[in-house]
């Protein structure tokens, strides 16, 4: 294999061992869904 | 037409470059939503006025004056001559030095469009706080003082860097590194938004947003491929290369910001690709696949960690021109130095890779060249339109926002 071959293998290692290796953290809502929502009371 | 010239014409290519020029153009207005994602609501609408507006406006300054000082025949290895003014000189018949199988003015309205996005990229370091009239003012010195001189410095027949070997098969130089250099200029020259550090300022549509990159994605297909000024095996692999970066980008920035932040930002991808899309800019036509999946790799990695010393060292480029457009710019003008191969691009040149390190070198003294002209001509052109326009809005109008303040228009009528 040629350098840049090399080089190019090596990213795609990286960055697909990133997605196998990291831990995803959830966020905690603060939100309420939209389907809990009351629809707006409209007024003539 | 003479007979003669119709004869070198070639309609596939004549189709081509057209089809290209308006993709380019498509990308112009993308850009607007893409910026105008990411600023608050009330400054939405100015934000893609001002991309909307150097559309037109470079439109006509290029048919005027801009395409002849870019492309016009050489003085001095610096500038276009005025010969080609107002188009004169500039017909249907092929000009071999720029692409000799389609008519000149096609060639012309190609480059026009480049000519229109570059001013607009600068935009984003701006947003929320520049007055229209001195935007205005500022995008049509910019063009003519800055743009211009270095598109004929690199693009233009005789011009310098065109002569000492510079490859820049579509603008990152004359399009990224100038435009980011430039906007990091205009960010330090008008300061910081009110609130800058203390308040949160989040965009408005992340959806806006990434629909704009996705549609700048689709454009960029004419910018880089299209630069092949003719339909074949070079403009395709221009094609295959532009995609790939890009993908290989957007995986990157995301991993890395899942790393960073611990979770995978969508807007971010969409970030990522487009700092993929400029750094395989300038070598679309002289690398091959595998060189595009690291100049991709490299444009995800540096121009997120170019955001985080921005965001360090407190300097409000808005949207990050600088550090996607310059850092990727720089990045991509230096990667076509090391990886680009006449196996591609007989024409052109070997990188270090492929054993020319003369190539790097010389691709240095390029993005060289264009920080230093681009920093300092923003500078003055600023500088200059401050005696006569104040750069700023009042402090009122910036909190009323652009919309209301700069158009008297509200992008959204609706309250919820």
């Amino acid at each position: 294999m040629d350098p840049t071959t090399v080089l190019a293998v090596a990213a795609c290692v990286i960055v697909f061992a990133g997605w196998v290796l990291l831990p995803h953290q959830s966020t905690v809502s603060t939100t309420k869904p939209i389907e809990s929502l009351e629809p707006a009371t409209v007024t003539a | 037409v003479p007979a003669a010239a119709i004869d070198k014409i070639n309609t596939g290519d004549t189709a081509w470059v057209l089809a290209s020029a308006a993709l380019v153009m498509l990308m112009t207005p993308a850009l607007g939503f893409f910026y105008g994602g990411l600023v608050r609501r009330k400054n939405v609408l100015s934000t893609i006025m001002h991309s909307f507006f150097i559309l037109c406006l470079i439109s006509v300054q290029w048919v005027l004056w801009g395409y002849s000082l870019a492309f016009g025949p050489d003085k001095f290895h610096l500038i276009g001559g005025l010969e080609w003014i107002g188009l004169n000189n500039v017909g249907f018949a092929p000009n071999p030095d720029y692409a000799p199988t389609i008519p000149h003015q096609a060639y012309m309205v190609f480059q026009m469009m480049f000519a229109v996005i570059t001013p607009a990229l600068i935009t984003g370091a701006f947003a929320e706080r520049k007055r229209f009239k001195a935007f205005v003012l500022f995008s049509l010195l910019w063009a003519t003082f800055v743009y211009d001189p270095l598109a004929h410095w690199v693009w233009g027949s005789g011009g310098w860097l065109h002569d000492l070997g510079v490859l820049d098969f579509a603008g990152g130089t004359v399009v990224h590194i100038s435009s980011g250099v430039s906007a990091l200029v205009a960010a330090l020259v008008l300061g910081r938004r009110l609130g800058f550090g203390r308040e949160k300022v989040e965009p408005h549509d992340a959806t806006m947003s990434i629909l704009g990159a996705c549609l700048l994605w689709f454009g960029w297909f004419g910018f880089n491929a299209g630069s092949a000024v003719a339909a074949g095996a070079l403009a395709t692999s221009a094609f295959v290369v532009t995609n790939t970066a890009t993908a290989m980008a957007a995986l990157t920035w995301m991993t890395v910001s899942w790393w960073h932040k611990k979770q995978p930002s969508a807007l971010g991808a969409a970030a990522g690709a487009v700092a993929g899309l400029v750094a395989i800019t300038p070598a679309s036509g002289f690398v091959n696949v595998m060189g595009a999946i690291v100049i991709g790799f490299g444009a995800g990695a540096l121009c997120y960690a170019a955001i985080q010393l921005r965001e360090r060292i407190k300097v409000d480029d808005a949207l990050d021109v600088w550090a996607v457009h310059g850092i990727g710019g720089t990045w991509g003008a230096l990667a076509t130095g090391l990886f680009a191969t006449v196996a591609i691009n007989a024409g052109a040149a070997n990188g270090l890779f492929y054993g020319n390190p003369k190539q790097a070198l010389i691709q240095l003294v390029g993005v060289a060249a264009s920080w230093i002209y681009a920093a300092v001509g923003t500078f003055v052109i600023l500088k200059v339109v401050n005696i006569f326009v104040p750069l700023r809005v009042e402090e009122k109008d910036e909190v009323l926002g652009l919309d209301l303040s700069q158009h008297g228009e509200p992008a959204y009528t609706s309250t919820r």
